[in-house]
């Protein structure tokens, strides 16, 4: 009787025991960008952000294909050009008991929009936001300046704070008594520089948290972080760095996932200056005419390169050649725009028609504390010129800091940059990278290299104004087009974002490179 | 004494000016942090804001101007990345900082001394060897390289210490320590050691060349022939004469520590403020390299403060300033 009893009595416990690990894991993850300020409307920077989007929502969640879902808006509609109706969700609680309304969203629109202390201003994103109206605790009418079809990607991004923290300053958000939000955990406590830790809101409107604790550590050193989830001191790391993969994934105990994502390295190319200040004939000297405003040229330049060649060797296969800006899924993309495949034949054709039969000389720029192993891409590239009859004159990195001030004041003839764009569509992407410059209605604010094309421009302002979406998709894909079959700029590789974590957790991983709580889950597997 | 100390504090005022034009200049020849940081969804009218906002579309000397009249009323001014005030982002990580530079400083001595007394009182021997060879290791190997094998070893192979952090703290006087808890203790062993051994090679080194060069002098001749214990002659003749260069190395390294020690931080991710300077040179986040700077200057004059005074402790001969 009594081994049989023991035996029962043991089998139980060990339910129990499962039972409660199954309900209230614990998680630590080490995070690459540290959390600089607490306050979600600060600056759009992801060291302004982090934790922000566990413990506040927004009014939309992004799904994986970049395509916005119901967050705490419900449904959206464009009553007339420049009004949106939203319905927000009913019966959501913040952390401190109070309901949300539509007063808590009117502020934290008003509230992110003014911060003009901040050097990446939230005001972006409600830039277009004219008045927000209640009409009722679950009605709100946004009307904007100007027809924007694009306003929920846009105040989508805005982190809902309750009403009541409408005149918050940033220092009553760092203490802490302000980080009231609706999101799956509540904020517990911050240590600058080292961990922000929260504990689960058991009710929040998605479901109850799997994490009943977790705590984000803050690990900027690639190695660092690594050694510390083979240490098992963190459960889940973002950031991998691409020289580990291989060995972590030969690990037993940990796993990786890997997703090419949406940041794009390309070549912007100086399409303004006659006398590009970097371009030189064979011999050294400047020359008169840009050989890079022919787009005989550009498409020459392209096809010189071995995108496939660049993602193998130098990333060892952390990232994916690219032909255009967009990514699958996102508005914009075009299925005819493949990589330009490797072609020396046709590229010298190209530059013999174009009247550099011997080529020319030109010096490649890029940043040196950007992206990994970018130089080294830049460098590879330069090679691929030199096959190709282009004398590479010299290939020059500089710190970030120096090199986006010069790039933007146009100080460079070709240089390698990288974006990331994880909206639903390419509009806003296309209207400040590539349409022709222009101050007074805000187009071509970053369109560093001055591409100017008046048919393609004429495509994105219709884009930029219409509100359905399959036809103004269809206006951004014949724009990709256009733009790209003029080599506007060389696209060249999208990089992957990885992730790691060890056996017993897993993580969803995303190519808008979101590195959150929500996407790590517990796996019962062993 | 009290003119010393006013001439010492009429020189770092100098130095802080000199040192503010020198940052106000660097900072306007790289560029603005609008254009660094600012989202490239941004059109050209909210960068134009953005830069007016902070002031960058001022002339420079008037920038300069601003920035001193500001100071003088005590406020350097905001962060732009942490959106606080600048002083006290910096004092907020400086505990952290302080506690590891001060157990590297303990360690140095601990460690470096008694090795270098050991290693000049019997050169010949093979422990001595071994040591001197060690340290060797201690000043030319990378402390990022010594830092992450340390990790590895302790960390990842034995599990024995905790790689990353800080640990559990204690609050003391309204400051959170963390050497007084066991937690804390074992998420500062790894780091003070890799910071503290350049430290111990640099104090190992020193103590034996002046070990050597002091046993062979006149006066411990004349001690051994007064019949002093060799324990009284090591520690009280010997080591007050050696320990003049040592304090100086030891306070400008103590200095050195808590004004860079980003590799060790980075590494460990140990939350100080030696990477608050590097990343605010990247953004160009002025007001944090303003008040950085002028903090380190304030610092490296108290230690040579301090260690001037040390010196007439040390030896009665010297004297802080000629008296006619």
């Amino acid at each position: 009787m009594r081994p049989i009893l023991g035996r029962i009595a043991a089998a139980l416990l060990l339910c129990g025991a499962a039972c409660s690990t199954a309900m209230a894991t614990d998680l630590v993850m080490g995070r690459s960008t540290p959390q600089s300020v607490l306050d979600p409307h600060y600056t759009v920077q992801p060291t302004g952000v982090a934790i922000a989007p566990d413990v506040f929502d927004r009014l939309v969640r992004f799904g994986f294909d970049l395509q916005l879902e119901p967050g705490l808006a419900l449904s959206w509609e464009p009553i007339d050009d420049l009004t949106w109706e939203l319905k927000l969700r009913p019966d959501v609680v913040f952390h401190d008991g109070s309901s949300f309304d539509a007063e808590d969203v009117a502020a934290s629109i008003r509230r992110a929009g003014s911060m003009p202390e901040s050097p990446s201003p939230m005001s972006v994103n409600v830039g277009a936001v004219a008045d927000v109206e209640v009409v009722d605790p679950l009605t709100v009418r946004v009307r904007t300046t100007v027809p924007t079809p694009l306003l929920m990607d846009q105040i989508g991004q805005v982190f809902i704070i309750p009403s009541e923290f409408a005149d918050a300053t940033t220092a009553d958000f760092n203490s802490g008594q302000a980080m009231i939000g609706t999101g799956p955990y509540k904020f517990v406590s911050w240590v600058p520089n080292e961990q922000v830790k929260v504990t689960a809101n058991p009710d929040w409107w998605g479901g109850e948290p799997e994490f009943e604790n977790a705590t984000m550590q803050f690990i900027t050193e690639p190695s660092s972080r690594v050694a510390a989830l083979l240490s098992g001191q963190v459960d889940v790391i973002d950031a991998v760095p691409p020289a580990d993969v291989p060995t972590l994934e030969a690990n037993p105990n940990i796993d990786v996932f890997s997703i090419p994502s949406v940041r794009l390295l390309y070549l912007h190319l100086d399409l303004k200056n006659d006398n590009s200040p970097f371009v030189t004939d064979k011999d050294g000297r400047p020359m008169a005419v840009n050989p890079l405003k022919d787009a005989r040229v550009r498409k020459a330049l392209s096809l010189l390169i071995d995108r496939q060649a660049i993602t193998d060797r130098i990333l060892g296969g952390g990232a994916a050649p690219a032909g255009q800006v967009a990514v699958a899924g996102q508005g914009g993309y075009s299925e005819s725009l493949t990589p330009d495949p490797l072609d020396p034949e046709q590229a010298k054709a190209l530059l013999t028609e174009a009247g550099y039969p011997d080529g020319f000389g030109l010096t490649l720029h890029c940043a040196v504390d950007r992206d990994v192993n970018s130089p080294q891409a830049l460098q590879a590239v330069a090679q691929m010129f030199a096959r190709g009859g282009i004398k590479v004159n010299a290939v020059d990195c500089q710190p970030y800091s120096v090199y986006s001030s010069a790039a933007t004041e146009g100080k460079y003839s070709a240089f390698l940059w990288g974006r990331n764009d994880s909206v639903s569509d390419i509009t806003l992407n296309l209207r400040n990278g590539y349409m022709t410059y222009d101050q007074e209605n805000g187009f071509g604010s970053f369109n560093r290299g001055r591409y100017s094309n008046p048919a393609f421009d004429e495509l994105v302002k219709q884009a930029l104004q219409e509100f359905d979406r399959d036809t103004r998709y269809d206006l951004l894909r014949q724009a990709s087009e256009v733009m790209l079959n003029d080599t506007a700029v060389i696209p060249v590789y999208f990089l992957n974002a990885s992730w790691a974590t060890r056996k017993g957790f897993s993580y969803d991983a995303n190519m808008a490179v979101n590195t959150g709580l929500q996407y790590v889950h517990a796996t019962t597997a062993q | 004494m009290a003119t010393w100390l006013l001439r010492r504090l009429f020189q770092a005022v100098l130095v802080i000016l000199a040192m503010t034009v020198l940052v106000f200049i660097g900072v306007n020849v790289i560029g603005n942090p609008v254009d660094i940081m600012i989202s490239p969804d941004a059109t050209q009218e909210m960068r134009q804001r953005a830069i007016e906002a902070l002031g960058f579309d001022q002339p420079l000397w008037r920038q300069y101007l601003t920035f001193l009249g500001n100071a003088l009323t005590g406020d350097i001014g905001n962060s732009y990345v942490f959106n606080q005030p600048a002083l006290d982002v910096i004092l907020q990580r400086l505990p952290a900082t302080l506690e590891l530079a001060l157990s590297a400083l303990l360690l140095s001595v601990v460690i470096g001394l008694p090795l270098g007394l050991l290693a000049g009182l019997h050169p010949d021997h093979p422990a001595s060897r071994t040591i001197m060879a060690g340290s060797i290791f201690g000043f030319s190997l990378p402390s990022f390289w010594v830092g992450l094998m340390l990790i590895m070893t302790f960390s990842v192979y034995l599990g024995w210490l905790p790689s990353i952090g800080r640990g559990q703290t204690v609050s003391v006087l309204g400051v959170e320590w963390s050497f007084l808890t066991l937690d804390g203790l074992k998420h500062l062993a790894l780091p003070a050691l890799n910071l503290a051994l350049y430290q111990i090679s640099m104090v190992l080194r020193l103590t034996r060349a002046g070990v050597r060069e002091t046993l062979h002098q006149d006066f411990i001749k004349f001690a051994h022939a007064k019949g002093l214990r060799p324990r009284r002659i090591i520690f009280v003749h010997v080591l007050k004469n050696i320990l003049i260069p040592i304090v100086t190395v030891v306070g400008l390294g103590f200095g050195h520590t808590v004004a860079f020690s980003v590799v060790t931080e980075t590494v460990f991710a140990w939350p100080g403020m030696g990477k608050l300077i590097i990343d605010a040179i990247n953004v160009l986040d002025r007001p944090i390299i303003v008040a950085y700077l002028m903090m380190i200057v304030v610092l490296f004059v108290v230690i040579n403060l301090l260690v001037d005074l040390a010196y007439t402790l040390l030896d009665p001969r010297i004297r802080l300033e000629t008296q006619e």
